[in-house]
């Protein structure tokens, strides 16, 4: 029986080795993807275009303007002449943002009375225009208490008032907020799903598209024995995609890896069963290779979409958190993301492992009781 | 030579037709795509799960709480008794946010002496954590100014001398930043480009496994009759599906298109061609259906999600990435979608984009009509 078992693995690893240009995409595709995740998938908010149109044109007013410099977020690179020419810059998209300081800037300020500064966002993108008006309120506010500690200095105080409340803030697991820490253990966890389920549905249906299952059916080899022989592959491959973007995250990224690395190659394990169990299950809804892919998709999109890999699941309506409940991709990015940054262990982590182990039982279940060795 | 492009055209619209399930695919996947993906997607935060540390207990410590709990951004889910709680919530992701007050709170502000809050934040989702920093800080300024106006009475100073810049922040475009005004032309976009290559990546390959590029090959059909035959269909279903997602984006999403609809549908066809042309091309260069997914998963996938901008803004990315994004279709569209939707500019504005698409479809094209030869390997 191990013998024939082990002749249906060696088979397929044949098989696998001998496309030469499909083995590239397999190890490369990962490696790829991560570089470019890495690399591009930053929801970091800085180089924010930025105009100035500046009426006033004082030491102050430069001042202020100096201020958004400095912040380094800022990029000034557009000094239109005009209000139109400011709509025109943001209409073509040039600049996402524009200080306007209108005439008699530093002349109030000087008055004691307060000097109106007009900043205009684009907020066609949401989420840089929520993070760089945060930005801008903490530098106006800087400069606010910049000219109070003058005003207050010559009648001879000491505070501004201002001072009244001291708030620390204190980011953990990533001080920085680098959002290439949140990313990395994220795609390591999509590498492993797409790369199982594909290669497990594939070389399933392939058999049978090929009319070589009509071959495997007359000769002694037992069903079970041809689903272990056709997934080993898959898995090896995969684990070794996973270690490979695992190193590359760690060391070329420099993502902190502050938990127990056993601990997250036995999870990989886990995580391994319910991607594995789509992938058959797919190969048996599937007549075709054309389809099975198709099929596929229909899992992977919503997985990867839904899975909390960007957006917060938190966010989402209830009734779609709900349906994250099914998503094997959610519980272990908690985990990934768990043992990469925060360095949790087993006592923390448990309330995702059971529903793992409970989607992955029961997915394995379903489509390895549906494997036959059967034509249709 | 018209009736060999039209029995072509034929025979795939028979194929379509005959595998109902590639027809619901093409026709519902959108719609269920877009959606989900309307209502799941969300940068917003709001409600973010929060817990209290509270060590003062005074009416002064639970107004700075409610100014937390009241703004509809934070939502304060539990007390805690002590200091050695916070470790273990943030650890086990029970919260996101901590507030820790400490024991003087109250007496400190009356005696005019700042007490030091500390607000601790789980950073792991970074732009969440951005986000509501900038909340966090609104809120504490708040909070400050409201503490200054009851003492600058008690001075008796003019509150206008405390307020030296008056700052106006104006949002254009999308005044409520609303996220989903801008993630669902986005979606648009992605289902177009995901929609076109996944249905054109199979169309000469699939020819090739089953072997009956041989009898297409005996065929007196030419080279370009056979291409045009087997993309036109496929470009009817897009066409379709361009118009059904954009009619659900700006009716049932409500995201307003405040520019010509007539000018988005002409650019969206030009997308189109691009989105096609790339399937198209996959379908020639690969070997095996496999092969073709995973090319168009690595080459056009991906990268439409990733370097187009739909929500990986690409100024923040290193400059060579940022080079590589011109090469991006989908990056252009982007461009064109939003400003189009959003923005409400037309051509005169658009034209870089268009003109980009424009250059793309031929490249893409002429480049599949190189490669693509009626002959078996």
């Amino acid at each position: 029986m191990f013998k024939r078992l082990f002749n249906i693995i060696k088979k397929e690893f044949i098989q696998v080795l001998r496309d030469r240009r499909m083995l590239f995409i397999i190890i490369s595709g990962p490696i790829i993807q991560l570089f470019i995740f890495g690399y591009v998938a930053t929801t970091d908010v800085k180089h924010i275009t930025t105009a100035v149109y500046d009426l006033d044109n004082t030491k102050q007013s430069r001042q202020f303007i100096a201020s958004f410099k400095n912040s380094g977020y800022f990029d000034i690179d557009h000094y239109p002449k005009s209000i139109l020419e400011v709509k025109r810059l943001i209409d073509s998209g040039k600049i996402k943002v524009s200080v306007n300081i209108d005439k008699g800037y530093a002349g109030k300020i000087k008055l004691g009375v307060p000097a109106p500064v007009q900043v205009l966002i684009d907020g066609s993108d949401s989420n840089t225009a929520i993070i760089a008006g945060g930005y801008i309120s903490g530098i106006v506010w800087g400069n606010q208490t910049d000219i109070l500690k003058e005003r207050f200095n010559k009648l001879g105080w000491e505070t501004t008032l201002r001072e009244n409340l001291e708030n620390e803030v204190r980011v953990w697991y990533n001080p920085e907020l680098k959002s290439v820490d949140f990313m990395i253990p994220g795609i390591i966890g999509s590498i492993l799903m797409i790369n199982i389920m594909i290669l497990a549905a594939m070389a399933i249906i392939k058999e049978r598209e090929y009319g070589t299952m009509e071959q495997l059916i007359v000769t002694p080899i037992r069903s079970y024995e041809l689903l272990i022989g056709k997934i080993v592959p898959p898995i090896v491959i995969a684990y070794i995609d996973a270690i490979l973007a695992l190193i590359v995250g760690v060391l070329w990224f420099r993502v902190p890896f502050m938990g127990n690395i056993l601990l997250l190659l036995t999870l990989c394990i886990l995580f391994l069963i319910p991607s594995l169990g789509l992938g058959i299950f797919i190969s048996h809804i599937s007549r075709t290779q054309h389809q099975a892919m198709m099929t596929a998709f229909l899992f992977l999109f919503p997985s990867i979409l839904l899975g909390g890999f960007i957006f917060p699941i938190e966010n989402m309506p209830k009734i779609i958190q709900f349906i994250t409940y099914f998503i094997p991709l959610r519980y272990f990015l908690v985990i990934l993301r768990g043992i990469f940054l925060k360095g949790v262990g087993l006592k923390y982590l448990w309330s995702d492992i059971w529903p793992l182990l409970i989607l992955g039982g029961a997915m394995l279940f379903i489509s390895v009781s549906r494997f036959r060795k059967k034509l249709t | 030579m018209n009736s060999r492009i039209f029995g072509i055209m034929r025979k795939e619209f028979i194929h379509i037709i005959r595998d109902p399930r590639t027809l619901i695919i093409v026709l519902a996947i959108p719609l269920i795509m877009l959606f989900l993906y309307g209502y799941a997607l969300t940068l917003d935060v709001k409600n973010l799960s929060t817990v209290v540390y509270d060590q003062d207990k005074s009416s002064l410590s639970r107004e700075f709480i409610s100014k937390f709990s009241s703004c509809g951004y934070f939502r304060v889910i539990r007390y805690l008794e002590s200091n050695s709680e916070i470790k273990e919530i943030l650890d086990r992701n029970q919260a996101k946010l901590v507030i820790n007050i400490p024991i003087n709170f109250s007496k400190d502000i009356v005696s005019g002496k700042p007490p030091k809050v500390q607000t601790i934040l789980d950073g792991v989702n970074s732009n969440t954590a951005a986000i509501a920093l900038s909340y966090i800080n609104a809120i504490v300024n708040d909070f400050r100014e409201e503490l200054l106006e009851g003492r600058l009475k008690v001075e008796n100073i003019d509150p206008e001398i405390m307020q030296p810049i008056k700052y106006k922040p104006r949002i254009w475009y999308n005044e409520t930043l609303r996220s989903i005004n801008f993630l669902v032309p986005g979606i648009i976009v992605l289902i177009l480009m995901v929609l076109s290559v996944l249905l054109t990546s199979m169309t000469i390959v699939g020819e090739r496994e089953k072997g009956t590029m041989e009898s297409l090959v005996v065929s007196p059909l030419k080279t370009y009759e056979l291409a045009i035959g087997k993309l036109f269909p496929y470009v009817l279903i897009a066409l379709m599906d361009i118009i059904l997602v954009i009619a659900v984006g700006s009716f049932w999403f409500k995201v307003p298109v405040k520019g010509n609809v007539i000018l988005l549908f002409f650019l969206s066809t030009l997308f189109l061609f691009c989105a096609l042309g790339i399937g198209f091309f996959i379908s020639i260069i690969a070997r095996s259906g496999t092969e073709a997914f995973l090319i168009a998963n690595i080459l056009t996938m991906l990268p439409s999600v990733l370097l187009s901008g739909f929500v990986f803004p690409i100024k923040s990315m290193p400059p060579f990435v940022q080079f590589i994004t011109h090469f991006i279709p989908a990056k252009y569209f982007l461009t064109i979608i939003r400003g189009i939707f959003l923005k409400g500019i037309g051509i005169k504005y658009l034209w870089p984009e268009s003109v980009a698409l424009l250059v793309f479809a031929f490249l893409i094209f002429g480049a599949g009509a190189l490669r693509f030869k009626k002959t078996i390997e």
